[in-house]
Parts: structure tokens; sequence; C-alpha cells
């Protein structure tokens, strides 16, 4: 009887103590509901409690929490079904609202979250989904603040991990991606090309143009110099004419000066035999009537003669 | 085995577990043995006055934690830096018009924020007032 007695004050005092005296760690908050009605919360350290009056509800990890979504079929604008793995960063910044509005914060957080994602996703094209992450986190942003703002909870951000079209799709942009990649390819060893072209053309154009130059100049210069020494030559032929011509008229004048008659002539015509003779292939000679022809030589004097008078 | 060592073993056990576990409460139990081990080295026998004597000076120790816990919640403990805001700079990331909620960049986080006037990009800007999820700015001036 007397142990039994001793083991219920144990248990008593025991369970009394404890619910008394509450050691709440640091970055946790307990709710304190006296009589079923909040009273306050319990920060950090020892904290008393009256017993059986005073009830922790609920303690809360004030530390920013991890949430997994699993992968989310999503569908763009423009008809795409995307896959979306996110992961949201959250925490509880008021314990009170987390606790008395909301029955469940993770679970609020995971499906808010999605939802958001899912409407904000549907007003962007597939283009945009993938490049656009800076917009997509705004976006979502405000919309969810707008919607925790009563839970007590922040959703710091939602990551987007990834973002996976279908197969299809991304074979697709694969193409898309190469056959753009060939066009500029392409495209530039056209243009190169055109102006491998241009660039020739105009070096045959400029040397044509030149060596025409070249040719006219060369064909001018020829015609002048031709031209120069016609002139100068027939300058020359004329000088030539007109001295050969005073020549023989000063010659004739002194001939005619120098008495001129038909025994200084016959004597010339001997004089002249004798040189022929003397070439040493020659033989001359001289006929019988020779005499006959100096004869006729006289009468060739008579014949110059009558013109001098 | 007498009754002192009961009450001795009891004691240690609570003090190792009170030392692992750090509740506090395991303590007040603990000491109150010890005073129930001092009642049995004078009266073997009493073993219900033994049991009540340690109960009491649990209890009182118990009471008597309020003023400690004073003490100790006044000490500073870890400050959380994402729960002070107020009078803090941001900087404009969203364009915020009155009525609208725009987004303000505050140490590497983002809230959207609501202001009184509309603030353009890049401008920056001071916290007024911070609810659980949204803060209210307005234009950061510098102080003459």
């Amino acid at each position: 009887m007397q142990w039994v007695v001793i083991v219920v004050i144990l248990v008593v005092v025991i369970a009394f103590i404890a619910l008394t005296v509450k050691v709440v760690p640091q970055q946790r908050v307990g709710v304190v509901e006296r009589l079923g009605k909040f009273n306050r919360l319990l920060s950090p350290g020892l904290n008393i409690l009256i017993p059986v009056i005073d009830q922790v509800r609920i303690y809360h990890d004030l530390r920013i929490q991890q949430a997994n979504v699993p992968p989310q079929t999503v569908i763009t604008k423009d008809n795409v079904q995307v896959q979306i793995d996110s992961i949201i960063f959250y925490q509880v910044v008021n314990p009170e609202q987390a606790t008395y509005g909301i029955s469940d914060y993770v679970y609020g957080v995971r499906n808010i979250s999605t939802a958001t994602m899912r409407q904000i996703i549907g007003k962007l094209e597939l283009d945009e989904t993938l490049s656009g992450r800076e917009k997509i986190s705004n976006e979502i942003r405000i919309a969810l603040d707008e919607a925790t703002e009563k839970w007590g909870v922040r959703i710091e951000r939602v990551e987007v991990i990834d973002i996976q079209p279908p197969t299809d799709i991304q074979e697709a942009m694969d193409k898309q991606m190469k056959a753009e990649r060939n066009k500029r390819a392409i495209v530039l060893e056209a243009e190169a090309a055109k102006q491998d072209m241009i660039l020739r053309a105009e070096g045959d154009k400029q040397s044509k143009i030149l060596k025409a130059e070249g040719d006219k100049e060369a064909r001018i210069r020829e015609a002048e110099g031709l031209r120069q020494a016609q002139e100068l030559e027939a300058l020359g032929q004329a000088k030539a004419i007109e001295a050969v011509a005073a020549a023989e008229k000063q010659r004739i004048e002194l001939i005619r000066s120098a008495g001129l008659d038909e025994a200084v002539l016959a004597y010339r015509s001997f004089e002249a035999l004798e040189e022929v003779a003397k070439g040493p292939a020659n033989k001359v000679f001289i006929p019988s009537n020779a005499v006959e022809t100096l004869g006729s030589l006289g009468a060739l004097g008579e014949l110059f003669k009558d013109k001098k008078a | 085995m007498h009754m002192w060592t009961i009450w001795l073993i009891a004691a240690g056990v609570l003090l190792v577990l009170e030392m692992f576990t750090l509740t506090f409460y395991l303590l007040w139990i603990c000491l109150g043995a010890v005073a129930a081990l001092l009642i049995s080295l004078v009266l073997p026998d009493a073993i219900l006055l033994q049991v009540l004597a340690g109960c009491i000076v649990a209890l009182v120790l118990t009471v008597f934690t309020k003023p400690l816990s004073r003490r100790i919640r006044t000490s500073r403990g870890f400050q959380d830096a994402g729960t002070e805001l107020i009078g803090r700079q941001g900087i404009v990331v969203e364009p915020i018009e009155p009525g609208h909620y725009g987004i303000v960049k505050i140490g590497g986080d983002t809230w959207s924020a609501t202001a009184s006037v509309s603030l353009g990009k890049d401008e920056r800007v001071r916290v007024m007032k911070m609810s659980s999820t949204r803060i209210e700015v307005e234009k950061w001036e510098e102080i003459l």
C-alpha cells in the first residue's frame, strides 16, 4: 500500500515538473494556449508554464526550410507540355499566423507554389520559359507573397531546377539550332566568295585600265618620235638637195668661167680613155677609125658652140 | 540494499540524463533525489517521508526557476539576419506603383514591397514597415 502511494506521488510530481519547465532551443518557438486560447509565444531559453492550464500547441522551426516539389507537367502558352522540377525555400516568420491561419503550411506552400508556377508558365511561350528565369521568379514572388501573407510563412524563393520539354520538341530544337548554325556558315561562305570575286574583278579592271593607258601613251610617244624623225629627215633631204643644187650650179658656173672648149674636151676624153685602159682586166682596142670618131667629137664641139650662141 | 543507495543511483542517473538532454526539469528532480538521500541517511526507514521531502524540494526549485529564467531570457541569443529589416536599405528590382506591389531586393533577398509614391527600377529605398511577407518602403534620402 505504501509503495503504491509513493509511485503515484512520484509520477504526479515528475509530470507536474515536466509540464512546468520548458527549454526551447534557438530558432524554435512554441505557441502557448491558456485554456485553449492563444496566450503567448515561447521564446528560446528557459520557460515556465502553469501546468495543465497552459499548453504548448505546436513548435515551429524558424529556420529556412526546403520542400521539394515533384516534377510537374505544365502546359505553356504555345501548348507544349513541359516537366518542371522545382524546389521551394520558405520560412515561418509569424508563428501565430502559421498556427492559426492555415492547417498545414508545408502542404499549403507546396500547393500554392505549383499552382502559381502553372499559372505563370501558362502565360509564357516555351522559349521564354527556358530563358526567362528571372522573370518567372519575380512573378512568382508577387503572386506568392499575396497568397502567403496570411499564413505567416514567407516563401524565400522558388528555384526551377529543371525544365524539360518533351523529347520530340527537344529534338526539333536541336535541329533548329543546327540549321541556324549551318545557315550562318553558308551565308558567311557566300559572302566571302562574293567579296573574293569583287576584289578580283576590281583588280582585273584596274590592271586592264593601267595597261591600256600605258599602251596609249606608248603609241602617242612613238608616233611623236616618228613624226619628229620624218620631219627632221625631210628637212635634211631638203637641205641636201639644196646643197647639191647649189654645188652643181657653182660647178657649172666654174666650168663656164674656166672657158671650156673643144680642145680641152678632146684632151679630157683621151685622159678618160687612158683611165679606162689602166684597169687590170680591161683591154682597149682603139679602132682605126678613131680619128674619125675624134672628128665626130669635133662635131659635138660645134653643138656646144651653138648652144653658147 | 539500503535506501540511500537507491536514491544515490536515482540522482546519478537523473544527472547524467539531464546532461545529455538539457531539459532542466530532470536537474530539479535529481536535486530532489539528493534531498531524499540526505533524509534517508538520518531516517533510513521513513520511505514515504523521503519521497515527500524529495518531491517538495523538486517543486520548490521549479517554482524558483522563474526568476532564473527571466535572467537567462535577457541574455542575447542568435539574431536572424532576415528578421530585422526596418531601416535597412534596399534596391528596387521591379518598379513599384502606388496600390500595386513591386519587388525590392534587400541583401540578397527579394521582398514584395509597396510605397506611397511610384518608384522606378534601381532606386534606393528604406524599409518602413514590415508584415510577414511584405514590406512598405519609402525613397532613400541621404541624411544631411
